[in-house]
């Protein structure tokens, strides 16, 4: 059950992912006119509409791994601090305490991103979607090299 | 904009205190939870050897009660003074306390 669980966590991980990458880069790097390459096509997406996914992929995908937490803790964890890897625990426990501050970002991100969309908090929306985006990537890639190391 | 006008106050109040519950810890944590044994507990008990405590879901809960203080406080507010407050300070904060963050996890990847 625990490895269905952590099947699923990872999955909507990638979903969330794809969500939060569209929104970045469609506000730190908007579409000119005229340009349609894949990347341009990429981040011609209209960021407001992303929002409501990408909170309900994160409260997914963050109920999932705090399920499946107490498997990490007594498996790989001990397994890696038999092995000395203190860096790669480190590596986690950054990761857990960056997801619990995207987790408590997100009722101030939907207010700020809720139409309409109000100009004078534009650089906060742009900062907060980029902050976003950091932790939750930087969770995926630990999460995920953590995984190749020793899964639950 | 009703209720939702606490929610700038709550994401910030809850970063600070959560990391804070995390950096004071034992003495903001509420409960412990104990994987090996499967079971909850109140306050930080002696689990003995071979047995680790979890605090983070108590740490969240801890985040979740000063964040909802700091929401009823910004409802309490009047409006042009909460108006007058920067909006900045929702993305200034977690990325002051990302830092403060890595300062204290520092010595897992071995500067002391």
């Amino acid at each position: 059950m625990i490895t269905f669980l952590f099947i699923l966590h990872g999955l909507f991980a990638v979903a969330l992912l794809g969500a939060v990458t569209h929104q970045a880069l469609s506000v730190w790097w908007p579409v000119r006119a005229g340009n349609a390459n894949f990347m341009a096509r990429f981040r011609a997406v209209k960021a407001a509409n992303y929002v409501n996914a990408i909170i309900v992929l994160f409260l997914i995908t963050f109920l999932l791994g705090s399920i499946v937490y107490p498997a990490y803790r007594i498996g790989a964890r001990v397994f890696m601090e038999n092995l000395r890897m203190s860096a790669t625990v480190g590596a986690f426990e950054m990761k857990e305490h960056l997801i619990t501050f995207s987790l408590g970002l997100l009722p101030a991100y939907w207010y700020f991103w809720r139409e309409p969309l109000r100009p004078e908090h534009a650089m906060t929306r742009k900062m907060m979607t980029l902050l976003l985006a950091i932790f939750i990537w930087s969770a995926f890639l630990v999460g995920h090299v953590l995984n190749n190391i020793r899964g639950v | 904009m009703g209720l939702s006008r606490a929610f700038p106050a709550f994401s910030a109040a809850f970063c600070v205190i959560y990391l804070s519950s995390m950096y004071f810890h034992p003495n903001l944590t509420l409960f412990t939870y104990s994987p090996r044994l499967g079971q909850w507990f109140a306050g930080v008990p002696d689990l003995g050897r071979g047995a680790p405590g979890m605090y983070w879901y108590s740490w969240l809960v801890t985040g979740l009660i000063a964040g909802l203080a700091a929401g009823a406080v910004a409802l309490a507010l009047p409006e042009n003074l909460r108006n007058k407050v920067w909006s900045g300070w929702t993305w200034v904060v977690p990325v002051v306390l990302t830092v403060i963050l890595a300062y204290i996890e520092r010595t897992w990847f071995g500067f002391k």
